[in-house]
């Protein structure tokens, strides 16, 4: 695992080179800056993305890309769409009969999603529960039982996406562990002719069999090692609040508070302690990764992507640009 | 020492104030003294009233009292009661107030409080205002108001309120010290006023900034007290009460400093303190004179449909036009006109219906009897006339079209449209007449034909006389009803006993078993008896009975009592239930129990119905036993319950299913388990297969009547039918049927070929032995279809297939010489019920709408949406086959949300459906759907449209709502909603539709309904008022036939005593069954119709049989839907 010594030197070229790796990705798609820019956030922090929308708004096209232009090696990503027929070993790998027969619970994980290091998964609140519990422990604790045995895993990168975020009390865990949710909406109506023309496009680069946006700038290695920055950082002083007055100005702060506490309070979105923690982490990334230093109130405009439902995300989108000034 | 009270700024406070208030009331509205400490919240208060003997008895009733002295800056409190602890405050801060309320400070509270209104103060000419009008207008709060108003401190302590005010004045007046002033000793504040203020803003004057230049004071209420905000003033009622008495309003900051005002203020809306601006260039744009006219092509598009009331016709169509004045009414004729036009190169008619207000339109009779679409006129252009169903696109105005058209200068204008795109047809003129005078032309013209065509007739046919030896008209001999001889019971073989004694002692062991498993026996019947009605879901008869049948070595028998028992038990399974219906499943696949045979029955690849229904036994037995499998066992094992496709008991499926996430108190894997399993139940319903007990079927054989021992117990439906079928031969026996009568000889073969299919062969034969005899002398399409009657007789007996049906038509067919006699046999035998073939009836209408394949179940109302907007341009009957297809999805899917909401999208798209057959079809559709959620109120809303739709004028054809009430009932009496059925049938008893025929059809469903219903009495009323009207000539003939026909049909859902007795009634009847068809030279084919449909249903036994076990399987459907509702809301809450 790499040092802060090792690090240090090199974070402002890795910042540069996923910065420009970011500009690349997007000419590859029309008007999905704003779901880029939070697949390469939540590809440095390591934390799961829910991209929500309707069918054909380019939530596979854009998570398949990305992934692509990561360099992944072999086994290193894994897809599925999951439906309420879709049994654990599906994603996890089968039980190992032979093994059974004596009694032991042992999946075959090579090539599923324990063994990857980056997954997406679509249709994901159509799973069933013995899927989401078994994933709500990979994202939590980063491990999945085998044969009653804790066994790490290597996701590092989970996408998902989903038409919509059902009501139900019983996804509501899952739906917290994502704490950006993203709409993807169509952008036919304010981008016909350039929509048609990247389709095009694609269509020539499948035929063709080529993949111009996987001959990146930067690599996966790139990603993990901002993130593990980014993670001595933090526990750079044993002090409680150290990281919060050095990088998190006092009204920038403040301002944060009083935007979370106005959307609990008074549009009922929930933001659980987790959450909260969790948006801290990101924010403070976002905020080095864009312009490598303390958080500026702009950088709060990633608050704008803690809605839980999803007629609950344009309203928070929309409340949080307004409270910001952002328009 | 003086003598106060300590408060705490806590809530505590509320309740110290107010028996303070209470034990000294004279005192709250004189001066007090407070002290304020640096500390927050806390304070103290006195007055000189207060004495050590008053405070001593005030401690008493619990307040907090203190003595209290001057010590330097600060002041020393001396607790007076015994729990209090003495104080020493180092710095305070002394203030004089008027009155108790204007003393105290308010007490903070937690969190960030909303409140009902808040009053944003602030310096006008600093940042502070534009920032919150800013921020106010980016969320959209239009609605907040500018204030000024003027305040003042309180007078009554001198100098003190002119301190406060200079103070203010620094912090909110204009440019600092040079404040904005009011009146003396008043100062004018720059405020906005806010309701529901934005959480954030507040905060964010709270949290303030270096200038703290905002202050908020907020308010519930129509209150006239506003208190900083995040605190709440301790005498808040008692404070408002004196500000409301001297008219005033008061701000309170967070020290409890009063300001007073006037109520009333001035107000503005934030949009008059605006001075907008934005940076942007200008441009100007003038108006450039001249105009341009630009080219649009119009084109013919799909539009609403209308009625047809114009036909152009070629002399071909217009000959079409005789079978529709054959039928017509006078009336209807007098509003046809036509006229007699021509292109210049061959003439053509212009037919055209005068439409009267009020009268049914004829347009789609005649489109339908002319096989010509017709035109329908355009609104707002009297003489335009488009295709059915088109419109011209796009819109014009009418002014412009009639230019376009020349609509002014012509009589008549057809856009039509072929292949080569649309035409414009013009009659300048047109001599129209009323069709009545030209119908005597055609009508000889045809007549001359006819004639001729008896000429050749009479040529080709010479008369002949023949003459037939004489023969005895008796009927033929039934032979005697044989006896019923008790059968001798064989003798019992005796036990060989080599010890007399022991054989003594084990004959009254045999006899006791015996009599022990002819009780056993006997108490099975009876509890099947009451099993068999459908829908019992108490376990307890369910257990008993499945106790039964394995103590009787009934394995297969016993297990779906079991598992009936075990499902309505509940959760947690019964153990010993669990543990019998293991051992039974295991038994019947051979197999023992053993340490790994769960394991082995788990990973069975394709595993059998009985390997299946054993593991889960097993299942629910380990979870019973409070030692349920491991989690990676259920997950392979569990997707074999939650299948609804494969072959598993369904009360057996949910059982293991809501066992193991009762277990497990997984909500979300019970709900998607009751998604799967009430989607597989609305799809499929119940398997006859898998979850019909075998003793109902047998217990459902029984007639009601049968089953009573005076009856004849033990006499099957079939062996009645046989009876029935006798006492209905000697009725058409004792009519008469004379020999070398054809139509006797029909009637002969109709019933042998009933008594065929009854089984008893030997009476079919007996019937039709003379008929071989005389054949000969009939005419040669009688003697074919006399062989084809045979043929069927034999077909019958034989049971073949439909293929070898069809090679026997096509031979005997090939075998009749000539084309008229041939199209003579081919005319019956195409309408016969027996004698046709499965080509003769037709294709079945095919849905024409199919939803795309990868359609998301979750978008399915959106999808529905867009198919049933106007603009779709779809057809009614897509539609309606649209609206079938997305709730039937929606069903399949099992949740109650998705079916909800694909169910309201299609309710509120009814109207859009012109057509009253096709919107039935789809009433019918959402009756089912809306059965499934149990929601009474819009079922009955559903069904009330279907009466409407019966009893509308625009109502053509009734198949469709027939189809749409058949499917409807079948919807309800399954998701158990038998009273709205019952409305339904009863409502539309009453109904006459438009045609005569439609009220037949629909009311001989009604009747089965209510059979199936049970509703019997009120059935045979509507069938003995149809028989009735049948046979006393009511209707014309072909209406007749088609009723007696459907009453027929109907019967067969009746049982067999009823459905004799109206039989035997329609066959004395049969006379009036003519017809005027050419054919009636050789038969009659109306009575031949009849009399088979009146045999076929009296020896049909399936469909009542059918009806019955269907209506157990609806009630077990019903009881199981029941069920999984309660264990899943037990689970997941209500």
């Amino acid at each position: 695992m790499w040092t802060l010594d090792e690090l240090e030197p090199e974070i402002d070229e890795i910042r540069r080179r996923i910065l420009q790796h970011r500009r690349e990705l997007k000419e590859y798609f029309v008007g999905r800056d704003e779901q880029v820019d939070l697949a390469v956030l939540c590809a440095v922090a390591q934390e799961p993305l829910l991209l929500v929308g309707p069918p054909g708004t380019a939530k596979s096209d854009l998570v398949v890309k990305f992934t692509q232009s990561l360099g992944l090696g072999d086994g290193d990503y894994f897809e599925y769409m999951l439906t309420k027929f879709t049994e654990p070993s599906e994603i996890l790998g089968p039980i190992d009969i032979s093994l059974l027969k004596e009694g032991r619970y042992v999946r075959r994980v090579q090539g599923m999603l324990p063994s990857c290091r980056v997954a997406f998964l679509d249709e994901i609140f159509k799973s069933n529960s013995a899927i989401l519990n078994t994933l709500l422990t990979i994202l939590n604790e980063r491990k999945f039982y085998q044969d009653g045995q804790p066994t790490p895993v290597r996701l590092m990168m989970l996408f998902a996406a989903t038409n919509d975020i059902p009501d139900q009390s019983e996804l509501e865990a899952m739906a917290d562990r994502f704490v950006i949710k993203v709409e993807t909406r169509p952008v036919k109506d304010t981008h016909f002719a350039e929509l048609i023309d990247a389709g095009i496009q694609n269509e020539a680069y499948r035929a063709s069999g080529r993949r111009p946006w996987a001959r990146s700038t930067a690599a996966l290695d790139d990603f993990l090692k901002l993130g593990r920055f980014m993670e001595l950082i933090f526990g750079l002083s044993s002090e409680p609040g150290a990281d919060r007055q050095r990088w998190f100005p006092r009204p920038v702060f403040a301002e944060m508070r009083r935007i979370v506490r106005a959307l609990e309070s008074e549009d009922k979105v929930m933001v659980s302690d987790r959450k909260l923690v969790k948006l801290y982490k990101l924010i403070r990334i976002s905020a080095f990764l864009e312009h490598g230093g303390a958080v500026e109130p702009r950088d709060l405009r990633l608050l704008a992507y803690v809605g839980n439902r999803r007629d609950e995300l344009a309203v928070v989108a929309h409340k949080v640009h307004a409270l910001l000034g952002l328009g | 020492m003086r003598i106060g009270v300590r408060l705490s700024g806590e809530a505590t406070d509320v309740a110290a104030l107010a028996i303070l208030a209470d034990a000294l009331p004279r005192l709250v509205e004189e001066p007090w003294t407070a002290w304020l400490p640096e500390l927050e919240g806390a304070s103290l208060v006195a007055h000189p009233a207060l004495d050590l003997e008053g405070a001593r008895r005030l401690v008493a009733r619990g307040l907090p009292m203190v003595g209290f002295a001057a010590e330097g800056e600060g002041l020393r409190l001396v607790a007076l009661s015994s729990e209090g602890e003495d104080l020493r405050w180092s710095r305070v801060r002394r203030r004089e107030a008027p009155t108790l309320a204007e003393a105290l400070r308010p007490a903070r509270l937690a969190g960030d409080p909303l409140c009902d209104e808040a009053l944003f103060v602030m310096r006008p000419d600093s940042v502070e205002p534009r920032e919150l009008l800013r921020r106010l207008l980016l969320l959209e709060r239009g609605d907040a108001l500018i204030c000024e108003l003027h305040v003042q401190a309180p007078v009554s302590a001198g100098g003190r309120g002119g301190g406060l005010l200079d103070a203010l004045r620094a912090r909110f007046g204009r440019g600092g010290a040079s404040a904005a002033t009011g009146p003396e000793g008043s100062i004018e504040l720059f405020a906005v006023k806010v309701r529901a203020p934005p959480l954030y803003l507040l905060m964010r004057a709270r949290d303030g900034g270096a200038a703290d230049e905002v202050e908020v004071y907020a308010r519930d209420g129509q209150s006239a007290l506003w208190v900083a905000w995040g605190h709440a003033h301790p005498l808040a009622g008692a404070a408002a009460a004196q500000l409301a008495r001297s008219g005033q309003m008061a701000l309170v900051d967070r020290q409890g400093n009063w300001l007073r005002g006037p109520v009333e203020w001035r107000t503005r809306s934030i949009y008059d303190a605006l001075l907008p601006e934005l940076d942007a260039r200008r441009e100007v744009l003038h108006v450039e004179p001249g105009e341009r006219r630009f080219r649009i092509t119009l084109r013919l598009a799909a539009g609403p449909l209308a009625d047809p009331e114009l036909w152009l016709l070629d002399p071909d169509q217009l000959l079409a036009l005789e079978p529709l004045i054959a039928s017509a009414s006078g009336d209807e004729l007098g509003r046809l006109t036509i006229a007699r036009l021509s292109d210049g190169r061959r003439a053509r008619y212009l037919l055209r219906e005068r439409v009267r207000p009020g009268v049914p339109r004829l347009g789609a009779r005649i489109s339908e009897s002319l096989e010509v679409a017709g035109f329908a006129r355009v609104a707002g252009a009297d003489n335009l006339y488009l295709p059915v169903g088109r419109r011209l696109s796009p819109m014009l105005r009418r002014d412009d079209l009639r230019r376009l058209l020349g609509l002014d200068e012509a009589h008549t204008v057809i856009v039509a449209e072929d292949r080569d795109g649309p035409q414009i047809i013009t009659a300048p003129a047109v001599d129209e007449a009323p069709l009545q005078r030209w119908i005597d032309y055609v009508a000889t013209d045809r007549r001359l034909a006819l004639d001729e065509l008896l000429e050749r007739s009479v040529f080709e046919f010479p008369e002949a006389t023949i003459e037939w030896p004489e023969i005895e008209r008796s009927a033929p001999q039934r032979p005697p009803p044989r006896e019923r001889r008790p059968r001798a019971r064989p003798e019992r073989p005796q036990p060989i006993a080599e010890d007399p004694t022991e054989a003594e002692e084990a004959a009254p062991q045999v006899d006791d078993e015996g009599a022990r498993l002819r009780a056993l026996r006997a108490e099975a019947r009876e509890i099947e008896r009451a099993l068999a009605v459908g829908g019992v879901d108490d376990p307890d008869p369910w257990a008993r009975l499945g106790a039964i049948r394995l103590d009787l070595g009934e394995l297969d028998e016993a297990t779906p009592c079991l598992e009936v028992a075990l499902l309505h038990r509940g959760a947690p399974p019964e153990i010993d239930y669990a543990g019998r219906l293991a051992d039974a499943h295991l038994a019947l696949i051979h197999r023992e129990r053993g340490p790994d045979l769960l394991m082995e029955l788990v990973v069975t690849d394709r595993p059998t119905a009985g390997e299946s229904a054993a593991l889960g036994a097993l299942l629910i037995e380990r979870m019973a036993a409070g030692a349920p499998p491991s989690d990676e066992v259920m997950q392979i094992a569990l997707p074999l319950f939650a299948d609804p496709r494969l072959p598993v008991p369904r009360r057996l499926a949910w059982s293991v299913l809501a066992a193991w996430y009762g277990h497990s108190h997984d909500r979300l894997g019970i709900t998607r388990a009751k998604e799967a399993i009430l989607g597989g139940l609305n799809e499929r319903g119940l398997s006859e297969l898998h979850d019909l007990p075998r003793f109902v079927r047998h217990a459902l054989a029984l007639e009601p009547a049968e089953d009573d021992e005076a009856a004849g117990a033990g006499e099957r439906a079939q062996q009645s039918q046989l009876v029935a079928l006798e006492a209905l031969w000697r009725e058409a026996e004792a009519a008469g049927l004379p020999e070398l009568d054809a139509h006797a000889n029909f009637t002969r073969l109709i019933f042998a070929v009933g008594f065929a299919r009854l089984g008893a062969r030997a009476s079919a034969n007996e019937i039709i032995a003379r008929i071989d005899e005389e054949v000969d002398v009939h005419e040669a399409p009688n003697r074919a279809l006399f062989r084809l009657y045979m043929a069927r007789l034999a077909h019958e007996s034989s049971g073949g297939s439909e293929e070898t049906w069809a090679a026997e038509v096509g031979k005997q067919l090939d075998a009749v010489r000539g084309d008229k006699p041939r199209k003579a046999v081919a005319w019956l035998q195409r309408r016969s019920l027996w004698l046709r073939t499965a080509a003769d009836e037709g294709p079945r209408r095919r849905p024409t709408y199919g939803l795309p394949e990868h359609l998301d179940p979750a978008e399915l109302a959106e999808h529905l949406a867009r198919e049933m907007a106007p603009e779709s341009g779809n057809f009614d009957y897509v539609i309606a086959d649209a609206v079938d297809a997305c709730l039937g999805r929606a069903l399949a899917s099992g949740s109650e949300a998705l079916i909800g909401e694909v169910l309201e999208v299609a309710e509120r798209g009814l109207e859009v459906i012109d057509i009253l057959g096709h919107r039935a079809e789809a009433v019918g559709a959402c009756i089912r759907a809306a059965g499934s959620l149990g929601d009474d109120a819009l079922v009955g809303r559903l069904l009330d449209q279907l009466i409407e739709i019966a009893r509308s004028p625009r109502l053509g054809t009734v198949h469709e709502l027939v189809a749409a009430v058949q499917r409807g009932l079948v919807a309800l009496r399954r998701f158990g909603g038998l009273e709205p059925a019952r409305g339904l049938v009863d409502a539309l008893a009453r109904v006459d539709t438009y045609t005569a025929a439609g009220t037949i059809e629909l009311l001989s469903t009604v009747a089965i309904g209510l059979v199936q219903l049970g509703e019997e009495g009120l059935a045979e009323e509507i069938v003995d008022t149809l028989i009735s009207r049948t046979v006393d000539g009511t209707f014309d003939y072909v209406s007749r036939c088609q009723a007696g026909l459907a009453v027929a049909g109907a019967l067969r859902h009746w049982p067999n005593l009823p459905r004799i007795e109206r039989c035997t009634r329609i066959l004395r009847g049969i006379a009036v069954f003519r017809d005027t068809f050419t054919t009636n030279r050789y038969y009659e084919t109306h009575k031949i119709m009849i009399l088979e449909a009146i045999v076929d249903s009296l020896a049909d036994a399936q469909t009542r049989q059918s009806d019955r076990i269907q209506g157990f399987l609806d009630l077990e459907e019903h009881a199981l839907r029941r069920r999984i509702i309660a264990d899943w809301s037990a689970l997941c809450g209500p």
